[in-house]
């Protein structure tokens, strides 16, 4: 029963974590073609900021303790190829995210507040928050991929 | 063939429940913008796009759990009639009560603003509506776990 309900909570953190992640793009991208006076941008990229900081990153705090706690539970070993790797790579994920994509959130947004969306600053930002976002999905991916095909 | 399937319904699954989940938070932020509404306009314009995309992943959800079981041979235990008669009435819900109010509050929202009574009534019925197939979601989601016999 333990296991079982550590698997709920593993796959509910991931479904949450990842479908939110996804949603970022959909919504700055639209906020680019709102009004001049970037409000849109504003909202959307605050919004990124509370649904990273209030359900996205305690989820993959939350993936990453139950994954450990379900090998320790059901007695995994360590050396399977899928566990020391996708741990590894949550581990790389949440680097990427907490010293790299995090801030880059809070600089748009304050340079947006200051100097507005036309600032070339702005722009070189929302490029690499852009970029740091694809990277993340594409180890994300990874991740789900090693987890389904469990690869000894 | 039956990995490559379960991937897919893992990251459909993923998009569908994980998109359809933020719209409670983006449109509560939302109410709490400008008196003009254009916070409002702008996220249900965004939520009419990834209710959309939530849809399909839902509908090719359900293709493609029915294909795993076909693939796999399973019996159609009590925990598959569950969980896809669920899905099935989700997206019913979905089709024809939830996302048709997006386009009709766009519509007030334009016409009378966001204090329009009709307005706030329908965001109430979409929020308990929205929270009903979250309920759903999650007991399809333990289903999918615990796989009662």
């Amino acid at each position: 029963m333990l296991f079982l309900v550590l698997k709920f909570v593993h796959i509910l953190s991931a479904i949450l974590a990842v479908g939110f992640n996804a949603a970022y793009g959909l919504l700055i991208g639209r906020a680019r073609r709102g009004g001049l006076d970037g409000r849109e941008m504003a909202f959307a990229l605050k919004t990124v900021k509370l649904m990273d900081d209030r359900i996205a990153n305690p989820c993959y705090l939350l993936l990453g303790i139950t994954g450990v706690s379900m090998v320790i539970v059901q007695g995994y070993a360590w050396s399977y190829t899928w566990i020391h790797a996708s741990l590894a790579l949550l581990v790389i994920v949440a680097v990427l995210g907490l010293a790299f994509y995090t801030p880059t959130l809070r600089r748009q947004i304050d340079v947006l507040q200051s100097s507005g969306a036309s600032d070339p600053e702005f722009a070189r930002l929302s490029t690499r928050g852009a970029i740091l976002g694809s990277v993340i999905g594409v180890i994300v991916i990874v991740i789900v991929a090693l987890m389904v095909y469990k690869p000894s | 063939m039956y990995l490559a399937l379960k991937f897919l319904h893992i990251f459909l699954a993923i998009v569908a429940v994980g998109f359809t989940s933020s719209f409670g938070l983006i449109l509560a932020r939302a109410s709490k913008g400008g008196a003009d509404g254009r916070e409002l306009k702008f996220a249900l314009d965004t939520i009419r796009v990834m209710g959309r995309i939530g849809h399909v992943c839902f509908l090719f959800l359900l293709i493609t759990g029915i294909a795993l079981i076909h693939i796999a041979g399973y019996p159609w235990y009590l925990w598959l009639k569950w969980s896809a008669g669920l899905v099935v009435v989700a997206l019913l819900v979905a089709q024809f009560l939830l996302l048709p109010t997006v386009p009709k509050r766009l519509a007030i929202l334009a016409a009378r603003g966001p204090g329009d009574p009709e307005f706030i009534a329908l965001s109430k019925r979409s929020a308990v509506l929205g929270a009903v197939l979250g309920v759903a979601a999650l007991v399809v989601l333990w289903l999918m776990v615990s796989k009662p016999a």
